[in-house]
């Protein structure tokens, strides 16, 4: 008995001993094969498309930047560094590249609202040298093509990028309704009128904030709310459905939704097959195509295998096809497509 | 012979020493999140310190050339507004937190593992009581999800039970692998977001309940088994947070009948809560469980249990660790009955998903 005792406190303390021991940080992974069925099916997207898609990936070490094209071709690093670089957002002519880096080495996106970790950059969408655009800042969007949003914990805020200038958008402080909570991904409607919001901290929710009025909707739970381009209806993750996460989406007339609406109606997308954790949901400008990330174990945004996916809107769910097949982190993609026959900055 | 025996009671002593080294880093781990508050706190006041250097010195940094967020009475504000700026970083998307019950009264608070067609977990604990006896089990549970709101789960116990035992007026040692009760359970989850969850469970008397060693049949607390069927039912509730009270819930137990040789296990009502603080892989975890029961147990058809003893209070710690295949516990927690300590409990989990 004395024996086995003590076993079992040997066995408890080395192994969350070694647990403790090992990085949190997600590894570089490795290229898998692409079967023929999903080269067939990559091959039927790039005929449909034409385009550039960015997203985060940690095949290099510390998340860089990655492009690819819409079939998951022509795979290009275009960030470098000991950096995390994430949350990438193409400008609104897809020429340059908005996204928030780490100020130094690794760091948790669990750590994304504390922006005094984070800067703003942008860097050409073919690569280049990065230019920091705001400091201690994250959640960067494009709200214009020389202006841009982003978070400060409880704040957003807007930046001219020629004259410089920042103002503050919104203050949850000041806000009885959002209770001081952190903003996260601030996204404005088309028309400026709304913003849409994932409420961390103080509050877990997520909604649209009405400028104008001044008054919150609390549309849902889950997070990462996106507009679609007609600016009357949101889409955003919600943790149900198969894989434990699931699309929602809903119309809203002006900043909020015109009745509830039940589980059934909001659904929007959930793929199925066993890799359907989806999360990190993006619209093209044209709102045709959806772009996302799906991992098949594990949660965390920043360290599971998470694979980026394309979608056309309207089409059945079977139809997303997987655009890589690495087992490192991949995450936050964005598309930016052109008109058939258009010619891309970046160069395809 | 005297060193001997100094060698063999140190020797005894060192599972206490190793506990007593374990229980103030669970208890450190705990801290961790209000040492990362106070750092994250630090770290602003000192970014606002050189602004402010930088905006007192003369011609540097005039308030109309800076951005509208650096300006003077924003300072003020956040100044007056410190606390806030002290932010958890409680950030990583929704679903994060998902407890799963497991089979010893631990908890799962982290992400754990999923994403398998069989999740698998495995809990050996050691009970200590007070007055000597222990009892050593391995619970093996397996578990599957039927669509998006059913899931079964079966837990399989074996333990190794040990007590000095009076027999026929000599105290002598008494051992009791083997076993225990078969438990299954179905969960249905409820709500738009898989929040709050009601899962009934049965347990099947497959263990012995009337062992008998040096020729007695051992105390009930002893036996494997209950010798009857038995059912509880479960509410949880888990809030969605990356810190702070993360699960909420209440089982209603009832023990079953009295079984052939008199033992009888009181109906029970018990409430809890679990924090927990989930830093990367590493989740420092608290939990505390109160439970009642609406009448005493009966050994032997005699009464056991003294008003005091009706109502008992488990705290627990617990310090977890996941990967996308694998995730770890260790957990400590005791069982106090009104101003005394009853029993204590060590476990050391392991969970993954297979398939």
């Amino acid at each position: 008995m004395d024996v086995l005792r003590k076993l079992l406190l040997l066995a408890g303390c080395l192994t969350l001993g070694a647990c403790a021991a090992l990085s949190g940080r997600p590894g570089t992974g490795t290229q898998a094969a692409i079967d023929d069925e999903a080269q067939a099916a990559r091959a039927r997207i790039g005929r449909k498309v034409k385009g550039l898609i960015v997203w985060s990936s940690s095949r290099a070490g510390n998340h860089n930047l990655f492009t690819m094209n819409p079939d998951g071709s022509h795979i290009k690093m275009i960030t470098r560094g000991e950096t995390v670089d994430w949350f990438p957002r193409f400008s609104p002519d897809g020429r340059e590249i908005l996204f928030c880096r780490s100020k130094q080495g690794w760091v948790y996106e669990r750590d994304a609202n504390m922006n005094f970790k984070w800067d703003l950059f942008t860097v050409s969408s073919d690569g280049g040298e990065p230019r920091k655009v705001a400091g201690d800042a994250c959640w960067g969007t494009w709200t214009g093509p020389r202006q841009i949003m982003f978070s400060r914990n409880t704040k957003v805020f807007t930046k001219d990028l020629g004259s410089g200038q920042e103002k503050l958008l919104l203050d949850s402080t000041r806000v009885e309704s959002l209770g001081g909570a952190e903003l996260q991904q601030p996204q404005l409607s088309p028309d400026g009128k709304c913003l849409a919001l994932t409420l961390r901290g103080a509050r877990r929710q997520t909604g649209v904030y009405d400028l104008q009025a001044h008054s919150w909707a609390h549309t849902g739970e889950g997070c990462q709310v996106n507009w679609f381009p007609s600016g009357g209806r949101i889409l955003w993750v919600n943790p149900s459905g198969n894989g434990g996460s699931e699309l929602f989406s809903i119309p809203l007339k002006g900043c909020r939704p015109e009745r509830e609406y039940s589980y059934e109606e909001m659904r929007y997308l959930d793929i199925p097959g066993r890799r359907s954790h989806e999360y990190f949901p993006k619209l093209s400008p044209d709102g045709k195509w959806l772009v996302w990330a799906a991992t098949r174990r594990g949660h965390d945004h920043d360290i599971a295998d998470y694979e980026i996916y394309i979608w056309e809107v309207g089409r059945p769910a079977a139809e997303a096809t997987r655009l890589t097949f690495h087992s490192g982190n991949d995450r936050w993609p964005d598309i930016f497509t052109l008109a058939t026959g258009g010619e891309h900055a970046a160069g395809q | 012979m005297q060193r001997g025996n100094r060698a063999t009671s140190r020797l005894s002593r060192l599972p206490w020493l190793l506990c007593l080294a374990v229980l103030p880093a669970l208890g450190l781990a705990a801290l961790v999140p209000l040492a990362d508050r106070l750092l994250a706190r630090n770290q602003a006041r000192a970014l606002l310190e050189q602004v402010r250097q930088e905006l007192a010195e003369p011609g540097g940094g005039s308030p109309a050339g800076l951005p509208a967020g650096c300006r003077p009475g924003w300072l003020l504000h956040l100044h007056h507004r410190g606390e806030e700026l002290a932010s958890w970083g409680d950030i990583g998307g929704c679903g994060v937190s998902r407890a799963t019950a497991t089979a010893g009264g631990f908890k799962w608070i982290g992400r754990g593992v999923t994403g398998g067609l069989l999740d698998v977990q495995c809990l050996a604990t050691r009970n200590a009581y007070l007055d000597g006896a222990e009892s050593l089990s391995l619970s093996t549970r397996l578990g599957t999800n039927l669509g998006y709101k059913w899931s079964l789960a079966a837990t399989v116990p074996f333990l190794y039970n040990h007590e000095k035992v009076d027999s026929f007026g000599v105290e002598k040692e008494a051992y009791l692998p083997g076993f225990g009760d078969l438990s299954l359970e179905v969960t249905r989850k409820l709500g738009i977001t898989n929040a709050h969850t009601l899962t009934l469970a049965v347990t099947a008397p497959t263990g012995a309940h009337d062992a008998v060693r040096r020729g007695v049949i051992l105390p009930q607390r002893q036996q494997l088994g209950s010798g009857v069927m038995g059912a509880s039912l479960t509410y949880e509730y888990t809030r969605d947070f990356d810190w702070g009270l993360m699960i909420y819930g209440g089982t209603l137990g009832w023990g079953g009948w009295e079984n052939s040789v008199g033992d009888f296990r009181a109906p029970s009502l018990s409430g809890y809560l679990y924090a927990g603080y989930l830093l990367g892989p590493l989740v420092p975890s608290a939990g505390l469980t109160v439970t009642g029961r609406f009448m005493s147990d009966r050994e032997r058809h005699v009464t056991t249990m003294n008003a005091r003893e009706m109502f008992s209070i488990v705290p627990t710690l617990g310090l977890e660790w996941s990967s996308d295949y694998l995730a770890v516990m260790l957990s400590l927690s005791t069982t106090l009955s009104f101003q005394r300590m009853d029993s204590w409990t060590i476990g050391l989990g392991l969970q993954t998903s297979l398939f």
